[in-house]
């Protein structure tokens, strides 16, 4: 098929459908990078528009449209989050690279089959010599569906995403595919926004990762930071499957890793773009703790108390970390207001609307409950 | 006049079954007085409550659940566990127009059969651990509760003996709330 009819009639129905968040229907073809015999002005100009509008319509749906009261220095004012005055230039920057990761979960997505050589039946395989195995896999690693898929790979893992709008652009095609798709997620933790959201892949997350996920915190991101927590909650429901024990515990820890990494995050810097999402992101904890209280009972009632407490206590011990926020909180009540540091003020107005002692209270309960300590 | 052959075989399955549970807790002892003399005022306590001394640990044995307070490292445990046979019979029928094809029918069969015994016996097994984990659950709140009346009295002896260190004690009242809450109130000059 002519490539520019190819990339007119079916990669940008496929890039609508996968921003949206909707099925893609069936790939006729694949496309190469950055080659202007396929990828005509036209073509470029209607992906970026719609790279654009799928993005900033993903962080208004979050939560651009709420009206929250936010610090200002002595008083407190209501202001969308996406006012300019609230957050500064909000300007995100796009590159090429958010054009190749559309292209590049196309061609993967039209080389989910390879029609070179299909793999045997399990009873076919069953019924084969190790031999007649070997030389299959040695044929299959041969072919060039086989070394296609592999260089399509390849680029996905080599993606740079260094602009911001490139971060989220993947974070977003990364989130539609995985949800309608099985895809192979690794390749997709270059981007510390899904090593991060997407906990019960990126399970042990590498030093680099920890590393790339907190100047991610901190920097280009940070005024996004809200956008970003808003979405945690959702994710756990938004699992197509794998919500056994293993993907409960997986997801506590990462939590626990994420909020110790934003907590480090905001005593670096005294910015009110991270304070204040992670003090929203402590007081949701008290509404989900009984919802996950009972899943974590639906999963575990089954085993013997000697297993059930090892996972209770690791979850108390995955609640520790966001505790030091009310702990930061009662120290900057007690100091006076003259004397009060920048954070200090953020934290305290930012916790303004919350009854900090009563989460605080209901927290700790709930963390002796599960360390089933006596006294 | 063919004749049929009717072959009966029998095996019989059996498991040696461990079965039990541990539950610990840790005791939260707050150092009101210095440690060794509020670790000896909990051993006292848990004495007077029917526990038995070996070294560091105190024992209750009770409708076959033990309880284990080590006072080195304040861990409390509520244990049980047995051991039991269980055993099943699997049994199968072969028939055939001569022995050994009825043999081999039978043999066919006896396999399934003893396969089918033994996922009866494992489920027989979960059920009776699901008793055990029932019935230590059911000791352990009871458990707690004595521990946490035995730390209550360990607190209590501990005010006493830290308000007569800080002056002369005139008066002490106790009283336990409709709720069940516990207040001390000891007065003292110094």
């Amino acid at each position: 098929m002519n490539p520019q009819h190819l990339a007119v009639k079916h990669l940008l129905p496929f890039c609508r459908a996968t921003l949206l968040g909707r099925a893609a229907g069936p790939s006729v073809g694949q496309l190469p990078l950055r080659e202007p015999s396929a990828m005509t002005a036209e073509v470029v100009a209607a992906m970026e528009d719609m790279i654009n509008k799928a993005v900033m319509g993903w962080l208004i749906r979050g939560i651009g449209w709420r009206r929250m009261s936010l610090p200002d220095e002595d008083e407190t004012f209501t202001a969308r989050i996406w006012d300019e005055s609230v957050w500064g230039d909000l300007t995100l920057r796009f590159t090429a690279e958010s054009i190749d990761t559309l292209l590049l979960a196309w061609n993967r997505h039209a080389d989910g089959t390879p029609s070179g050589s299909p793999h045997p039946s399990s009873s076919q395989w069953r019924k084969m010599s190790a031999v007649e195995r070997r030389g299959w896999k040695e044929t299959a690693q041969k072919s060039e569906a086989v070394r296609r898929s592999l260089k399509i790979d390849a680029q996905l893992a080599a993606l740079s995403l260094s602009a911001p709008g490139d971060l989220l652009l993947h974070h977003l095609v990364f989130r539609s595919l995985y949800r309608r798709q099985s895809v192979k997620a690794e390749l997709w933790m270059n981007n510390p926004l899904n090593a991060m959201a997407f906990y019960p892949l990126g399970a042990s997350r590498t030093p680099e990762q920890c590393q790339s996920i907190a100047a991610l915190l901190s920097g280009p991101l940070a005024p996004l930071m809200p956008w970003i927590s808003a979405e945690w909650p959702a994710l756990w429901r938004a699992l197509p499957n794998a919500k056994n024990l293993d993907a409960f515990r997986q997801h506590q820890v990462s939590q626990a890793a994420v909020f110790t990494t934003w907590i480090t995050a905001c005593t670096q810097q005294a910015s009110e773009h991270l304070l204040l999402p992670l003090v929203r992101a402590y007081a949701d904890q008290r509404s989900k703790l009984s919802a996950r209280r009972s899943q974590l009972t639906r999963l575990t009632s089954h085993l013997p108390l000697r297993r059930r407490q090892p996972i209770h206590r690791q979850w108390a011990a995955a609640l520790a970390p966001i505790q030091a926020i009310y702990r930061c909180h009662q120290e900057a009540r007690r100091s006076h207001p003259i004397e009060r540091e920048g954070t200090e003020q953020i934290l305290l107005s930012g916790a303004a609307p919350f009854d900090l002692p009563v989460l605080h209270r209901d927290l700790s309960a709930a963390v002796e409950q599960l360390n089933d300590s006596i006294g | 006049m063919s004749q049929s052959y009717h072959c009966q075989l029998q095996e019989s399955v059996t498991v040696h079954a461990s079965f039990g549970d541990t539950v610990t807790h840790s005791l939260n002892l707050t150092e009101i007085l210095p440690r060794e003399e509020m670790i000896a005022l909990l051993r006292q306590q848990l004495l007077a409550l029917g526990f038995t001394e070996d070294g560091s640990q105190l024992t209750l044995t009770s409708a076959g659940t033990t309880t284990t307070v080590d006072l080195d490292t304040l861990e409390a445990t509520v244990s049980r566990s047995s051991k039991k046979k269980l055993s099943a019979t699997a049994t199968a029928t072969g028939r055939g127009y001569s022995h050994s094809n009825a043999q081999r029918s039978a043999e066919a069969e006896l396999s399934a059969a003893v396969q089918r015994t033994r996922e009866q016996l494992s489920a027989e097994q979960q059920r009776l651990q699901r008793e055990e984990t029932a019935a230590v659950e059911h000791t352990d709140a009871e458990v707690k509760e004595v521990l946490h009346r035995a730390l209550q009295q360990v607190y209590t002896e501990s005010l006493k003996r830290k308000a007569s260190q800080l002056g002369d004690v005139r008066s002490i009242r106790e009283s336990t709330s409709a709720s069940g809450e516990y207040e001390l109130i000891i007065e003292i000059e110094q």
